[in-house]
């Protein structure tokens, strides 16, 4: 054991900008033992963290070593003996968070052959509509499929519309269209990751007593017939006296509104939202009902 | 030899910690700073007499559509624009235009005033929603 100077290896450790972890470090202890060899708590620590610690420091053991006294000392009720070289405690821990993390590998591995969610989560489907619409106008209603299939699949898209409504063109062109069942399906062949249809849906005038317009819709994969996925998203909208793209329902449409629009219906330069009336809205003052031409008009 | 190993343990040590702030630096703040990137910037190419020159850079993370907004001292007309300003008044004090299916690059917008201006009395701004997030987000036009 040898007596050791704390206030002597504070000041050549601060002299030598080194940090406690510094000397943890090299000498293999925690820093706590650093601090407590500094702060005197341990007055003699063992001959060979001794040297370790002269060694970090640059200096000689004779520099660190307490001054009257040049030999270990014999125990006595300050010295701390058994205390001043905790072991590290890095590789246990290590040990443990290794073996978690193979242990959660496997797990899932494991939750992965026995419950396979591939084919639940390979097609999703995502209906966006407008806040609301005039009886009488028609508005666009977009569906959004993503595929998470690594082949070309075929699929059945089925959207059932409102009782009062009628699909106008579909983009891409809707396959059938069952009136009686107020339903349309397009069946088609995707080959992308991302993919959107759309159509236009009219409001007839004679929807008394209705203040929304409710649509479900389902996505079939062809090869799958039992594998049925919902259309989430939007699946009602208001009937309120506003353009379908005035969404604050202040008569006007605004940058943020038409910008949405734009934004929204980008993709699909061919479905006829009149975008000139769009346009033309956020171009002038504002616009109002004209009962006579049972249409909106601008008001500048 | 006692103080090149120690010297050397403090290099390595010193190296370990640099390497982690470049991990840090490459694995946070980058892909922070990259996002933070605009998608659409703006300057006048020619700001002042009375013809007024807008350059306008589009990212590759584009918006598919943005607004463009001329503020004019009152009473300064629009005599002619390339293209043609789809809202407009003189009383208003400006112009707008609305730039539909953007694409990477640079366009312009041009535009013939009835009288001579300032670079200090106009400005300019552009509109348009965030490719990432939607969010609503104003630049202006620099001059």
């Amino acid at each position: 054991m040898v007596r050791i100077d704390g206030a002597k290896i504070r000041q050549l450790r601060e002299n030598g900008k080194l940090t406690q972890l510094y000397l943890a470090t090299v000498v293999g202890v925690t820093t706590d033992t650093i601090s407590r060899w500094e702060n005197r708590r341990y007055q003699s620590i063992k001959l060979e963290n001794a040297e370790k610690l002269a060694q970090a420091l640059e200096v000689d053991l004779a520099d660190i070593r307490k001054q009257e006294q040049e030999q270990p000392e014999p125990r006595t009720a300050d010295v701390q003996p058994q205390t001043d070289t905790p072991p590290p405690k890095k590789r246990p821990r290590g040990i443990i968070i290794i073996s978690a993390l193979s242990a959660a590998v496997v797990l899932a591995f494991v939750l992965h052959l026995f419950f396979p969610q591939q084919q639940q989560n390979s097609v999703s489907a995502e209906r966006i509509l407008p806040p609301h619409v005039f009886p009488g106008q028609a508005f666009p209603v977009l569906i959004r499929i993503h595929s998470a299939e690594q082949t070309p699949v075929s699929l059945i898209i089925k959207e059932m519309i409102p009782r009062g409504t009628l699909a106008l063109q579909g983009v891409p062109a809707i396959t059938s269209i069952d009136r009686e069942e107020n339903s349309l399906k397009w069946i088609r062949r995707i080959d992308s990751e991302e993919s959107v249809y759309a159509y236009i849906c009219s409001v007839t005038a004679d929807l008394a007593g209705e203040d929304r317009l409710r649509f479900s819709g389902s996505v079939t994969l062809k090869n799958n017939a039992g594998n049925l996925h919902d259309i989430k998203g939007a699946d009602s909208l208001a009937i309120a006296p506003y353009h379908w793209a005035d969404g604050n329902r202040d008569y006007m449409i605004d940058d943020e509104e038409i910008l949405a629009v734009y934004d929204t219906y980008s993709d699909i330069e061919e479905l006829p939202i009149d975008r000139e009336l769009v346009d033309s809205i956020w171009a002038s003052s504002g616009y109002t009902w004209d009962s006579g031409k049972k249409h909106f008009i601008t008001v500048d | 030899m006692r103080r090149c190993a120690a010297q050397r343990m403090r290099q390595s040590y010193h190296s370990f910690f640099l390497g982690t702030a470049c991990l840090l630096w490459t694995g946070l703040l980058m892909p922070a700073l990259l996002m933070a990137a605009p998608d659409i910037t703006a300057r006048y190419a020619q700001s002042q007499g009375t013809r007024l020159v807008i350059e306008i850079n589009v990212g590759s993370s584009q918006p598919a559509s943005a607004i463009l907004v001329q503020h004019l001292p009152p009473g300064v007309r629009i005599l002619s624009s390339q293209p043609e300003a789809e809202q407009y008044g003189a009383n208003r004090g400006g112009a707008k235009w609305l730039l539909r299916n953007l694409r990477p690059g640079t366009s312009t917008v041009s535009m013939t005033l009835d009288r001579a201006v300032s670079g200090a009395d106009i400005s300019a701004e552009i509109r348009f929603k965030s490719a990432q997030g939607g969010k609503m987000t104003t630049i202006q036009v620099e001059k």
